[in-house]
């Protein structure tokens, strides 16, 4: 008998010491840290660009141009065979999205190549800090340059905006550093034709005295101004959002959904190749 | 009653998070199958990547792998990361492990430039693990459960 209770009792004192470190375990687990959202983003910019020099196509606001096409599966594939999308996380959101195994990308689309990185500007993409490409950060020249592709959509800007036109962070400078940046690019890849999406807007409840669509706006203006001069093709992008980005369309504020790559994006890149911009 | 206690024991004993790999399940491992149930259990819900990016981002391809799952998070602003593949080639398999190590890299890297140091906290503290031909990494806040998943299948 007392045997038995021995035993008994050394198997509760087992038990306990398991279940308290159960306990222990998930405390630690506990602390994870949830609230990932709201901590956030200041973050903002993205790219834009311009009409161009060549070929020079200047696709303004989507109405004038560009009417609505259904374009053919067959000639957007040819259209976006060999074609690269390169930018910030505005660009890597759409990125997932196309890439999504489970997604209801096109095919023409998800031919593509992206090379995006999060938090990524113009002035790093000048210094040389580049996305991930095969493998390896590296510089988007060196990327884009072992690609050789045929069209090279750019949008960058979005997270060089706040604070833009503040003292000694003029929209000249930053647009002065796109140019160079776009002049290695071309001097990368020569054959390829560059199109730079315009910086499309935050919405309306994101906006700051430091960050907003006003700031966006007048930057988009110094890039198309530039477009001629630099020799790509400036997109309009912006445009189709209106002047702030839809809060259906929004994540954050600044990163899209799903729903704005459905009913945006996609048919704003169908129209370009409709138009063979 | 001390029957039931000392299987209660063993079950729970069972059921831990253990360092023991069984060999002879690596062979076995089903990533899709272990995949289904760790998504149940992550953090956010994340999207399986196709060939196309896991070749450009990662340089993997894909024909040299036995199985494999490459899922992220949608949101641009989350670390979330699950990685799962098996490739039986050492040195191809050594090659994709130094990639999917620049690629942690430059998560941890883009999301501190973003103010996302939590995010980036989580990228940094992840741990490539590496048993025979399956290599594994989860950079999540729910990496302790969802590792004890797929070390449970091993």
């Amino acid at each position: 008998m007392n045997k038995r209770a021995n035993r008994v009792y050394w198997l509760l004192l087992i038990m306990i010491l398991i279940m308290g470190v159960c306990i222990l375990a998930d405390d630690k687990r506990g602390q994870s840290p949830e609230d990932t959202e709201d901590t956030t983003q200041q973050i903002t910019t993205q790219s834009f660009t311009e009409p161009s020099t060549e070929s020079s196509t200047e696709l303004t606001s989507s109405d004038e141009t560009v009417e609505t096409t259904t374009a053919d599966e067959a000639m957007l594939e040819n259209y976006y065979k060999n074609t690269v999308f390169t930018g910030d996380s505005i660009m890597s959101g759409f990125a997932t999205f196309v890439q999504n195994t489970s997604g209801d990308a096109p095919k023409w689309l998800k031919q593509c190549t992206f090379i995006t990185a999060v938090s990524w500007g113009i002035d790093d993409a000048l210094k040389g800090s580049g996305p991930m490409y095969n493998g390896k950060a590296q510089d988007i020249t060196l990327s884009l340059g072992s690609i050789k592709p045929e069209k090279v959509f750019i949008n960058l800007g979005i997270n060089e905006m706040n604070g833009l036109g503040s003292p000694g962070y003029s929209i000249e400078k930053l647009n002065g550093k796109y140019g160079e940046l776009i002049a290695r690019i071309k001097s990368a890849v020569p054959e390829s034709k560059i199109y730079v999406m315009s910086v499309p807007p935050c919405t309306a409840a994101k906006q700051t005295n430091m960050f907003n669509n006003e700031t966006i706006r007048k930057f988009n203006r110094s890039v198309e101004e530039k477009a001629e001069e630099w020799g790509i093709t400036y997109l309009d992008f912006s445009a189709e959002f209106g002047q702030a980005l839809a809060p259906e369309y929004a994540r954050d504020g600044i990163h899209h959904q799903p729903k704005a790559f459905r009913e945006v994006w996609i048919p704003y890149l169908e129209k370009i190749a409709a138009n063979n911009v | 009653m001390k029957k039931i206690i000392a299987i209660i024991a063993l079950v729970m004993l069972a059921a831990g998070c253990g360092d023991n790999v069984d060999e002879s399940k690596i062979e076995s491992f089903d990533v899709d199958a272990v995949y289904d149930t760790v998504s149940s259990i992550t953090d956010g819900e994340l999207v399986t990547l196709d060939d196309t990016y896991i070749s450009n981002y990662y340089g993997i391809d894909t024909a040299d792998l036995d199985g494999y799952v490459f899922a992220q998070s949608e949101d641009p602003n989350s670390a979330e990361t699950v990685i799962m593949f098996k490739c039986n080639d050492d040195a191809k398999r050594q090659k994709y492990i130094t990639s999917v190590e620049n690629a942690i890299k430059q998560k941890a890297i883009e999301l501190t430039n973003y103010d996302q140091p939590e995010q980036a906290k989580l990228a940094q503290e992840s741990e490539i693990q590496e048993k025979g031909p399956l290599v594994y990494v989860v950079i999540s806040f729910a990496s302790d459960d969802i590792n004890c998943t797929i070390e449970s299948n091993l």
